[in-house]
């Protein structure tokens, strides 16, 4: 292990070094009287910075000057909240004057200019020995339109923004309950980013609340600028090919799972809901499955699982098959197959290999390119690479067939992460394949099950209601049933109360 | 690199590596569909096979055969000579059918040539098995049968026969030399005008073929053994056995085959057979009878079950005189009466046995409403 630690450690001694001068300036500085004083203690401490406004007043109330940065205030509301009120008014306190919904006094200079940061407008009189500081941050949301890599058929089509606090105005829109509860946090020493985790207080685990809370706490870094940043710091096993934390764009599907108790964590600058903790097949439900009737949701969940096998399975089948173990191949399909590898030079692990990696290839030059090049280069890539290859003799017409089948089974689960872990773990399947057929696969199988059993989201078992078997939850992971029979929550989030609906009201209609 | 980083990479890579002796790329072999055994000179064996090819193109599939003869020692050997005129790997995996010459199996035991069958793990152990009139190199040297490879031909023509009950479903795992107590049968198959033909049956003694039927009697003997099955067709002629105006043939097809197989033995020593058969059958072609009414269909049944019984008789005395146990009355005998069986020497006491058979037959369908 010396090794690999030497490589990721070898500028531990550089960042040492910056690390102590980072927290000199944050003594406290009293508002000194002169304004112009603290608008040069101002000046100095944000180091002369370019978009630092100065604007003096004279007005009735007496004689002083508003700093802003110009950046992160909106000029239409100084004027509207601050200016307007302020030259209109007589010589009242401006703390009644100022009609901004945050206005506070400040006798500390460096709070102000903290603030200043946030969106906050400085200003000071003359004379006085505090500043009045008044909230006019500029805001510049997008729409909250439906995420592109989440779509549905049916249902709700808003989608987060990276704003945190329109994203936790459409949770709250949603849970009326007064159990919901936000934590917030300032994340990373020179980012400062806002953060929060949103939970049922009365359903999710105050354990792993407290969990979160101190793994989040932990984290003692210079930049923290998005929720994937955290994920990493906050998952168990970094290395392990499954995602244990769920990443959505869609308001609903965060919402029901905080309301099966898990927590969501969500952070300004980003669109997702980070959700722990959760199990595999958390990651197969989709938002369509509750939209639609049972019947069907519980068929296309089943279609998911079952494409999951495919995705990690049939290149590494067939190329056992192809390569080992011939005679399984019904004989009424055999000559075909035969006849279409019989001329190809290279052994099948080169061929699907090549395959593959022409797949992924084309996957990623179509998502770089804008949407109209990017379809050209769909069928450049799909048609032409594959028909031609095939004429050629490189690759036989089976495994063209295997890899394109392969492509599309990865690309329908409705995690974008399990798709990518999906997609690498045929990598190891087919090289066992290729070297032990079968019993490769066997082998390989055996790992990802035992590592599956193994490995824990936050605590709780990831492979929850197959490997702590729990009959009664796959009523909501494997299939879909009727909502009036979901009676209990799954059990793995660890939910307080387990029951969610009872099917016995007085009065009620007897099922 | 510390050397325990050096260790698990070379464990690692020789797991993996390891399986790579047993890579039989399925691009390198070359697959026999129809291979058949003759006799040759000194207890040779005379080893035919077709090589199966697909090409695939655009414009469809085409097949093509290639056939090669040689002269072995055993099957093993004919393997290995057959590999040293082939290009790529011989492979046997893909066996369709298995062919013994008539010659072949009239004077030799053929077991022998079957042990590798039984040993190899890629062993297509469901390839049929039949004989050929004369020799089993004639019928392969066919190569096509009109754009189907005689492989294929000859797999196909088997199974739809076996589809109609005209001959048992035999393939190399049936003939399993332990499965002993009775004695087995062929399919017979002979080139008719160019084109190979199921001619009837080869029903063996032990290892040797000592008498053939033909297809009519075959489906008696298959109804007999028990080997028969739903959609078993017979044509009989019940009545005006020398009128020839085309009004005297019945068409019968058998729904539901009850048989009922008894070996008694009296005394300790005088074997018995009791063996009865009640078929329910649908009439499918009588242009003579009218069976809505239910005496006149009382008296074909009657006339049937007597012309059954007659036939079932004639092939008894004909199994029996070949020394033909297909009835698997031997193994009744092993398996209750251990010191009988121990005493006699069954070859000469079969014949001897006295077979009392009975069919009965019952009309439950004339039409064609089911």
């Amino acid at each position: 292990m010396g090794f690999f630690s030497r490589m990721f450690t070898n500028n531990r001694s550089k960042s040492k070094g910056t690390a102590k001068r980072s927290h000199i300036a944050s003594e406290d500085r009293a508002v000194s009287a002169a304004t112009k004083d603290n608008v040069e203690y101002v000046q100095q401490a944000l180091y002369q910075t370019g978009d630092l406004e100065n604007r003096p007043i004279v007005c009735s109330a007496g004689q002083g000057c508003l700093l802003y940065l110009d950046s992160v205030c909106d000029p239409d509301k100084i004027h509207e909240f601050i200016l307007k009120p302020l030259f209109a008014a007589g010589e009242d306190d401006p703390m009644s004057v100022i009609t901004s919904s945050d206005v506070q006094k400040h006798t500390d200079l460096e709070r102000a200019i903290d603030l200043m940061l946030e969106g906050y407008s400085v200003l000071h009189f003359e004379g006085g020995r505090e500043c009045y500081v008044v909230r006019v941050p500029s805001v510049n949301n997008r729409a909250v339109e439906e995420p592109m890599n989440e779509k549905a058929i049916q249902g709700a089509h808003n989608g987060f923004i990276e704003s945190m606090n329109v994203n936790l105005q459409l949770i709250r829109k949603q849970i009326g309950s007064r159990n919901l509860v936000v934590r917030r946090y300032r994340l990373g020493k020179m980012t400062k980013s806002d953060a929060s985790i949103v939970y049922l207080n009365d359903l999710a685990d105050p354990k792993l609340v407290d969990e979160i809370d101190r793994k989040i706490k932990a984290i003692d870094a210079d930049n923290l600028m998005n929720a994937y940043m955290i994920l990493e710091y906050v998952e168990n096993q970094s290395f392990s090919p499954f995602p244990q934390i769920l990443q959505t764009e869609r308001p609903d599907r965060t919402i029901g799972n905080l309301l099966e108790g898990r927590i969501a964590f969500l952070m300004e600058g980003t669109p997702t809901a980070l959700i722990v903790p959760v199990s595999f097949f958390v990651f197969y439900q989709s938002p369509d499955d509750y939209n639609s009737r049972t019947l069907a949701g519980t068929f296309i969940r089943l279609l998911r699982l079952f494409s999951f096998f495919i995705a990690i399975m049939l290149p590494a089948y067939y190329i056992a098959v192809v390569s080992f173990h011939y005679e399984v191949i019904p004989k009424e399909v055999f000559y075909q197959i035969k006849g279409s590898v019989a001329k190809i030079p290279y052994p099948p692990i080169l061929e699907a290999l090549f395959m593959e990696l022409a797949i992924e290839l084309l996957r990623e030059a179509g998502m770089r390119l804008p949407a109209p090049i990017g379809q050209s280069i769909g069928i450049v890539g799909g048609l032409v690479i594959g028909d031609a290859v095939v004429r050629v003799g490189l690759v036989s017409y089976p495994m063209i067939i295997v890899v394109a089948l392969t492509a599309i089974a990865s690309f329908v689960v409705p995690s974008h992460e399990m798709s990518y872990s999906v997609r690498l773990l045929r990598f190891p399947l087919m090289l066992s394949a290729a070297f032990l057929g079968f019993q490769g696969i066997v082998f390989s199988l055996m790992a990802i099950l035992v590592h599956l059993c193994i490995l824990e989201s936050f605590g709780r078992p990831y492979f929850a209601p197959l490997a702590p078997m729990r009959l009664k939850d796959w009523k909501d992971s494997l299939m879909r049933l009727p909502f009036w029979m979901l009676n209990e929550r799954p059990m793995e989030s660890h939910s307080q109360k387990l029951i969610q609906e009872s099917n016995r009201q007085k009065g009620g209609a007897k099922r | 690199m510390s050397r325990r980083f050096v260790c698990t990479l070379t464990v690692a890579v020789a797991l993996a590596v390891c399986g790579c002796w047993d890579q039989q790329l399925l691009k390198n072999e070359r697959t026999v569909s129809i291979g058949g055994m003759d006799e040759a000179p000194k207890g040779k064996l005379r080893a035919t096979v077709s090589i199966r090819d697909t090409t695939i193109t655009e414009a469809g599939s085409k097949d093509t055969s290639e056939i090669h003869t040689v002269v072995a020692r055993s099957t093993q050997h004919a393997r290995q000579k057959i590999d040293e005129e082939v290009s790529g790997i011989y492979s046997a995996a893909k066996l369709r059918v298995l062919l013994f010459g008539e010659e072949l199996v009239r004077n030799h035991d053929i077991m022998p040539f079957l042990d590798v069958y039984y040993r190899d793990p890629k062993s297509p152990l469901s390839a049929r098995i039949a004989v050929a009139r004369g020799t089993a190199e004639e019928l392969i040297r066919l190569k096509m049968v009109g754009d189907k490879t005689i492989g294929l031909y000859v797999d196909d023509l088997l199974k739809s026969m076996e589809l109609d009950a005209a001959i048992p479903q035999v393939n190399i795992q049936t003939l399993h030399p332990l499965d002993r107590g009775f004695d087995f049968s062929l399919p017979l198959l002979a080139v008719k005008r160019g084109v190979p033909a199921v001619q009837g049956m080869a029903l063996f003694n032990g290892i040797r073929l000592t008498e053939t039927l033909n297809l009519d009697e075959s489906r008696v003997y298959l109804l007999l053994t028990g080997l028969g099955k739903q959609n078993l067709r017979m044509t009989l002629q019940p009545m005006e056995k020398n009128k020839s105006s085309g009004y005297q043939y019945v068409t019968i097809n058998v729904k539901k085959i009850r048989r009922s197989l008894k070996v008694i033995v009296a005394d300790d020593q005088e074997i018995q057979v009791r063996l009865n058969l009640k078929l329910r059958v649908a009439v499918e072609e009588d242009p003579s009878n009218h069976l809505y009414k239910m005496s006149v269909m009382h008296n074909l049944e009657r006339l049937l079950s007597e012309e059954l019984t007659d036939n079932s008789k004639k092939i008894i005395r004909k199994m029996q005189k070949a020394g033909h146990d297909g009835c698997g009355v031997a193994r009744r005998l092993m398996a209750f009466h251990p010191k009988l069986w121990k005493r006699i020497d069954w070859k000469k006491e079969y014949p001897q046995v006295r077979f009392d058979t009975r069919v009965s037959l019952e009309i439950v369908n004339t039409g064609i409403t089911q």
